[in-house]
């Protein structure tokens, strides 16, 4: 199960999405597809499920999406974005 | 900067001593956020969210909107310069305290015109609905909503007062392009203005 870190505020900029970490002081930008993954990430809590809601949505291989989908979610750990209570 | 006695003839006397008062509180604001850790600061910067703002009457507006032109003034005389908004703000809060108002400290973002793209973050008070801004320039940045597990941060964030709603769906993008899914970091201590 994914979860957003309690400590994040967002803001939208456009189609981009901006998260303030309030633990670190930090802020980061995502740029639009970054910011649809990241919701999907919220709303599903999955990054299967939301592999699966990307499919449908861009016209892209699964198995690369899969693969995105995963480095970006390691890299939103790292940051202390989300909270990954699988790993 | 150069201090020229000239400059302070137009002022009242307690307008100088105000000015003073601002002067060292921007000094200690500078200091805490340059020498203390992170995680000191924390509540400092971020629990003023959680603050119930009291929103001032007329004259109290005045008296902070005064308040406020003489911490610009303030600030150009600071021995160090790094995160103005911040720090006018939070000298702006302290100095809040004893009108009897506990105004919540709001940060917002804005995407940088310029091509290389980029993020700016700005800080400011909100008085309950209303808004006071040292720097005056809170209208052009997008505050932040949240934290997200008490409110819906699926893409809504506020904008000049209207809500954007829902992000729109991305299938112009490839997500499999190497720049798809990028992660910018930038030191929000360092980066507002």
């Amino acid at each position: 199960m994914i979860r957003v870190s309690p400590t994040l505020s967002t803001s939208m900029l456009d189609d981009e999405l901006v998260l303030l970490d309030s633990a670190t002081g930090k802020y980061f930008g995502l740029n639009p597809v970054g910011s649809r993954i990241f919701q999907l990430l919220k709303e599903t809590g999955d990054a299967g499920m939301t592999v699966a809601a990307l499919v449908s949505e861009f016209q892209a291989e699964e198995e690369k999406l899969k693969a995105d989908v995963a480095s970006f979610v390691r890299l939103l750990e790292d940051k202390g974005l989300i909270l990954n209570d699988a790993a | 900067m150069r201090l020229d006695p000239k400059a302070f003839r137009r002022y009242r006397p307690t307008a100088l001593l105000e000015l003073s008062r601002l002067w060292l509180i921007l000094l200690y604001v500078d200091a805490r956020l340059k020498v203390w850790p992170q995680s000191w600061n924390r509540a400092w910067l971020f629990g003023g969210r959680k603050e119930n703002g009291t929103k001032p009457g007329p004259r109290t507006l005045r008296k902070l909107n005064g308040i406020a032109t003489l911490l610009r003034t303030a600030a150009r005389f600071r021995l160090r310069t790094g995160t103005p908004c911040l720090c006018l703000s939070l000298a702006l809060r302290t100095r809040s305290v004893p009108l009897g108002l506990h105004p919540s400290l709001v940060y917002g973002a804005r995407k940088r015109r310029a091509a290389s793209g980029g993020i700016d973050a700005h800080a400011w008070l909100k008085f309950g609905s209303i808004g006071i801004d040292p720097l005056g320039s809170s209208e052009i940045f997008s505050e932040f909503s949240g934290p997200t597990t008490g409110a819906d941060a699926s893409g809504r964030g506020r904008r000049r007062g209207r809500d954007v709603g829902p992000a729109p769906k991305t299938t112009r993008h490839n997500p499999t392009d190497e720049s798809a899914v990028t992660l910018r970091l930038e030191e929000a201590t360092e980066g507002y203005n």
